[in-house]
């Protein structure tokens, strides 16, 4: 899921331009905020984010930041990430993901490392639903996890 | 990691301004949140932008930010329009890029993944919350970084 850099403006525009066929269309930057609340070592948090009923959404990459009973931020090595669309009950991955291969992790702190962007952007229509299954095998327990979506929130003309 | 190329912004600008004439300057807003801020108390402020020219806003800045705010949240809402940046608070380090923190390691995100056009006058409200755990004991500014926009 690694792609080195966020993507390249005229190639959203093109990918916006094929899914929305031409229509009148108007994208601005957005985040769709997941928060989980503590985790225990071991355990297992789910979390549903339903997009906007007004726009679609292009989700282009994900943080995620968790935060240990003391305060600081930790790293995400040993925690995976699985969602799911539960209106269609496709899953974004054939199993649940690694945490830091598939989100840019606050924690991480590894300067050289690159960002982390989806091969691809992925459309979601409003009113989507997503399931998303935090676990944290890593044994560290968290007070604050948080799972964020990056993309585009996509309104179109209606005429 | 930059996404956007001067060829691909001026497009942008095209698209947006129906390709009429521009004046394009680079140009940075920044907004003093404040300091001596309490464990997970929250701070609103607010920043017009200029009357006379549009700003596109293409990356946030997070200045004097110590790394234990890692836990703070931000909320940006358009005053104008009503919207906001985001569904609800963020963690700072995901909305801001956070260029104090770089030598340990702290990542450089903050650069918004498509730009962002506010009009001249646009009013934004900026809400921090600082870290559970943490105070925020230094000056935190938050910094838009991007381009003056105006007729030719």
């Amino acid at each position: 899921m690694i792609t080195c850099q966020k993507f390249d403006l005229r190639d959203l525009n093109d990918f916006l331009a094929t899914m929305w066929g031409g229509r009148r269309i108007k994208a601005k930057p957005f985040l769709y905020p997941v928060n989980f609340g503590a985790i225990a070592g071991g355990g297992t948090a789910n979390e549903t984010l339903t997009i906007a009923g007004d726009s679609d959404f292009v989700f282009t990459s994900s943080y995620v930041n968790l935060i240990n009973s003391g305060g600081a931020v930790v790293t995400s090595v040993g925690w995976t990430l699985l969602i799911t669309d539960t209106g269609t009950n496709e899953k974004y991955m054939d199993s649940a993901a690694q945490v830091p291969n598939y989100c840019n992790d606050i924690g991480n702190s590894n300067a050289n490392r690159a960002f982390i962007a989806l091969p691809i952007p992925r459309r979601l229509a409003r009113q989507t639903t997503l399931s998303l299954t935090l676990e944290n095998v890593s044994g560290v327990a968290v007070d604050f996890a948080t799972v964020v979506l990056e993309g585009l929130r996509v309104w179109e003309y209606s005429q | 990691m930059s996404a956007y190329t001067t060829a691909a912004l001026i497009a942008f600008l095209n698209a947006e301004y129906g390709g009429q004439d521009l004046f394009v300057s680079p140009y940075e807003y920044e907004l003093y949140i404040g300091n001596d801020i309490a464990a997970g108390a929250s701070v609103s402020k607010t920043l017009q932008i200029t009357s006379n020219q549009d700003f596109l806003l293409t990356a946030l800045y997070a200045i004097d930010i110590e790394d234990s705010q890692s836990g703070s949240t931000i909320l940006i809402v358009d005053n104008t329009s009503g919207e906001p940046f985001s569904y609800g608070p963020v963690p700072l380090p995901v909305q801001c890029a956070m260029p104090a923190s770089l030598t340990s390691g702290m990542p450089m995100f903050g650069q918004l993944p498509y730009p962002r056009l506010l009009e001249g006058r646009t009013s934004l409200n900026v809400q921090f919350t600082a870290s559970q755990s943490f105070p925020l004991t230094d000056n935190l500014y938050v910094v838009l970084s991007g381009m003056n926009v105006r007729a030719a």
